[in-house]
């Protein structure tokens, strides 16, 4: 209690402090890069062009030419949908030391991140919902759709299918994609493509040590034959012993005075492998992972490392792509996944209980790109699913409170349309329709896409998407402890609109500028049923948020990257007027990355700042303003890059909020933390 | 949508939002027409810029660059987009040469007038065989089979930016990428041309076509 109440005396101030410095360093930056390129006009080009012909053919890469002129018969993908999109890559993560894929999600504009210290759950635009395990964001790697169907959750922390180090580009886009992807593109649709053999080269090892005896190594070949066959094999494993953590909450004789020891260890490792043949993609993905739970969740035992969760997943991925002289563009594919959790709780003695989930999917996808005159763009196809295996379980030596065994089938269809109806509008109109559980949704969209310049467009944006109840959701119960199933839940849906302002302030500098509004029925939601005092979801929240956001993002001539933004939102429960949990009203991120000597050494600083968000009692989680420092340096050694990373650089104590399992209303996050990094590369 | 039975409410800021998307539609629609112009003479500087870099990249063969003294030089065929994009390029020398530009006519243009002007093509091509480097402009579409046919085991460099480009022979071809310049490279072509192309190039390829005849 004394702790919450320090907390929210000290709130206001912060808040407002750190607010108003990152804008101010978001101001001056854009200010700096702006002005020094348009201060030294070159001779015969542009005043506001770089001369081109002393940069490289990797910054070349990256000039925006503000034309799209021929009827590229590549890059044309889905996920390059009429959004507002972020694209983050290798570079990025490199050369900020980025570790898990949350790492990279925490700097893109208008998302955050809740670690619980069991797992890590992916809030946007204001939306980080407690006993939403990631079902809401849709995440794929190549195409393929991770999200698992038990919980529908695919996990961003430890527990994410590949090594980061493995990502040449994230493709963000915000808003809902259901009527390309069908459930769960609820409020963002995440694309991750991973590298190709030819990218590696050679082999690749790294090694990794960090605070609390952490270990990470990762061994990865990668070779194109000249046959044309192109493979790349990876496997990482890490191990981290974790800090002895410090619980207000539990500071009792009895429980160690809120101290818990080794509770906070996690293990896990990942297998990638990846095989391209003329048309042919074959991958694979596995990972494995451990975590130890400190924060004695759902009245478990406090300061018992035996406490714990296991996460498996993996899946097999078979596409066929091809483009028929660039008139019609097939891609095929065929998957199979799977999914295993098991959980141990431990409870004072001799009790302790048993909680596992086994997923098994396969299924099958087609996709069609048709061009129809000069002016229409067509995509249409359409994907099935089976559900094999969702089973569920809950027991102990006392007895079996959960087994619940479940198969389904969804199947969906599609259609879009790009319609360029002038040199400077582009229309985009698609629907979908979905069959989930014998039930059906269409959700369609429509786009507006106006060139207003060269160096400006406006996009309007109208979606819908649902997101069907998942398994947990219907049928999860513990036999009267905790929670009980709902099997008649329905879809729930929402609508959004946008409209979107991208400018290049010059070449390398783009600006965004987004208004939204987003309005959520039958949002599935954790309740807490009067009669029985058990937890159970329900469709009853109407929710609205409304919001903005503003960045910039690009390369400056002198080698300096930055990325800026500013976001803001207001989500409002319609039935109680109130603003939604963990829900942090503005969020201000800033990264640079600028060489220290030329190709050599490089500092990329990251600052984010969250704001204020509530706790499941009201009270909240302080608005806090994180600093991450990573040095990195190229070729230090022949083949040899090696990188430095300060996380939390100023050791601010933050929290996120807990969810109804915890104790701890808010969870206290790692403080200052070191972790250094080894690659090498034999060729 | 899912039918749901509640009724909506909220309209008035519903209909707000979109009178607001509206509004900024129409104001925007006022603007300038833009200047594609500008846009394009951007797209090739940076294309210029390319090819000047991939001078670096790439090992002709010995008797093409015997002489130390004699330039290196970059062709252009056909309709030149490039204006005064190459105009820098005077004062920075590759490999320690110097880079000269030559351009040349379109082939497509004088085919059109039809047999007498076989002679004039025949000269066109002969002095583009010089070349190191051969940009074949967008203008040549429908003459590509014939320069490539005319320039066949020759150690000269073909880039060009034309869909089917690199099927017809080509060796180096840009494409945009969500508004960004990238190229593909087909290694068969180039083997044929007995020119080795660097693997920090091949690297940075969007896509690289080893066999001949390779569909896409």
């Amino acid at each position: 209690m004394i702790y919450q109440k320090r907390k929210q005396d000290c709130t206001a101030s912060t808040t407002d402090r750190s607010k108003v410095a990152l804008l101010a360093i978001i101001a001056a930056v854009a200010i700096a890069l702006t002005v020094p390129s348009q201060a030294a006009p070159d001779v015969d080009q542009q005043a506001d062009e770089p001369d081109y012909f002393n940069m490289s053919i990797e910054d070349l890469m990256r000039v925006n030419v503000g034309t799209v002129y021929s009827a590229s018969k590549y890059g044309q993908k889905v996920s390059e949908a009429p959004s507002s999109v972020t694209v983050i890559t290798a570079d990025d993560i490199q050369k900020h030391g980025y570790r898990t894929f949350a790492d990279i999600m925490r700097s893109i504009p208008g998302f955050y991140t809740t670690y619980d210290r069991n797992y890590t759950y992916l809030g946007v635009r204001g939306f980080g919902r407690p006993g939403d395990y990631n079902s809401r964001i849709l995440i794929l790697i190549d195409g393929y759709r991770t999200n698992e169907n038990v919980y529908g959750a695919t996990y961003i922390g430890g527990a994410f299918l590949l090594d980061v180090d493995l990502i040449e580009r994230v493709e963000i886009v915000r808003g809902p994609g259901s009527s390309l992807y069908g459930s769960s593109a609820f409020f963002a649709v995440i694309n991750i493509i991973t590298k190709a053999g030819r990218d590696i080269d050679g082999i690749e090892l790294a090694a990794a040590a960090a605070d609390n005896q952490t270990y990470k190594q990762r061994y990865t070949y990668g070779k194109q034959f000249a046959g044309g066959a192109d493979l790349l094999l990876s496997f990482s494993d890490y191990h981290s012993r974790g800090d002895k953590l410090y619980f207000d909450e539990f500071d009792a004789a009895a429980t160690n005075y809120g101290i818990a020891r080794h509770a906070d260890n996690e293990k896990h490792y990942n297998v990638f492998s990846k095989l391209i043949y003329g048309d042919f993609t074959v991958q694979g993905a596995f990972v494995w992972r451990q975590k130890r739970i400190p924060t004695a969740p759902w009245g478990t035992v406090f300061n018992d490392n035996r406490t714990r969760t296991r996460d498996k997943t993996g899946f097999l991925s078979v596409k066929y792509e091809h483009d028929f002289d660039g008139k019609l563009g097939v891609m095929a594919r065929a998957y199979y996944g799977a999914y295993h959790y098991d959980g141990r709780y431990i409870y004072p003695e001799p009790y302790v209980n048993y909680d596992y989930a086994q997923g098994h999917w396969m299924g099958t996808e087609l996709r069609f790109t048709k061009r129809l005159g000069k002016r229409h763009k067509l995509i249409w196809g359409g994907e099935w699913q089976t559900d094999l295996q969702q089973d569920q379980g809950n027991y102990d030596i006392y007895g079996i409170y959960l087994d619940d065994e479940r198969e389904s089938e969804h199947w969906g269809i599609f259609l879009q349309d790009e319609y360029q109806a002038t040199d400077k509008l582009t229309v985009v109109a698609g629907a979908r329709r979905d069959v989930y559980w014998g039930k059906a949704a269409t959700n369609p969209r429509l786009a507006v896409i106006y060139k207003l310049a060269r160096k400006s467009t406006l996009k309007l944006l109208y979606g819908e998407a649902f997101r069907a109840a998942n398994v947990y959701e219907k049928y999860y119960g513990d036999g009267g402890w905790s929670q009980k199933g709902n099997p008649g839940l329905s879809p729930e849906t929402i609508k959004t609109y946008e409209a979107v302002l991208e400018h290049d302030i010059h070449d390398n500098l783009r600006g965004t500028a987004s208004v939204f509004m987003y309005e959520i029925e039958d949002l599935i939601t954790a309740t807490t049923d009067p009669d029985d005092g058990l937890s159970v979801f329900q469709n009853i929240d109407e929710v609205k948020a409304r919001g903005f956001e503003l960045g910039i993002d690009g390369k400056a001539k002198n080698g300096v990257r930055t990325r800026a933004s500013y976001s803001f939102v207001k989500t409002e429960n319609q039935q109680t007027h109130k603003k939604l949990g963990n829900s942090p009203q503005d969020m201000a991120k800033l990264n640079i990355i600028a060489p220290i000597i030329k190709d050599k050494l490089f500092a990329a600083v990251e600052l984010q700042h969250v704001g204020e968000r509530e706790t499941l009692t009201s009270h909240h989680a302080d608005a806090f303003l994180l600093a991450n420092l990573t040095i990195f340096g190229k070729n230090i050694a022949k083949n040899l890059d090696a990188s430095f990373t300060v996380y939390n650089l100023f050791d601010k104590t933050y929290g996120d909020p807990g969810f109804s399992e915890h104790t701890q209303d808010v969870i206290t996050q790692n403080g200052r933390s070191f972790w250094a990094e080894l690659t090498y590369r034999f060729k | 949508m899912i039918r749901s039975e509640k009724t909506k409410r909220n309209s008035r800021t519903r209909s707000l939002m979109l009178m607001v998307m509206a509004l900024i539609a129409v104001l925007t629609a006022q603007q300038t027409r833009a200047d594609d112009d500008e846009a394009s003479n951007q797209e090739y500087r940076v294309k210029a810029a390319f090819l000047y870099n991939f001078l670096k990249f790439v090992d002709w063969p010995k008797e093409k660059d015997a002489n130390d003294n004699d330039p290196i030089t970059i062709g252009v065929i056909g309709k030149d987009p490039f204006a005064k994009s190459f105009d820098p390029i005077k004062d920075k020398p590759v490999k320690n040469k110097k880079v000269v530009i030559k351009r040349f006519k379109s082939i497509a243009e004088l085919k059109k007038l039809g047999e007498t002007a076989n002679p004039q093509i025949n000269k066109q091509i002969e002095a583009a065989k010089k070349c190191q480097l051969l940009f074949i402009c967008r203008s040549e579409k429908d003459a590509l089979e014939d320069i490539f046919k005319a320039v066949k085991n020759q150690p000269i460099l073909t880039v060009g930016d034309t869909d089917e480009f690199i099927k017809t022979g080509g060796i180096i071809n840009f494409v945009t990428d969500e508004q960004k310049v990238r190229f593909e490279v087909s290694t068969a072509a180039a083997n044929h041309a007995k020119l080795k192309i660097r693997s920090q190039l091949l690297r940075l390829a969007k896509r690289v076509i080893e066999k001949e005849n390779e569909k896409e």
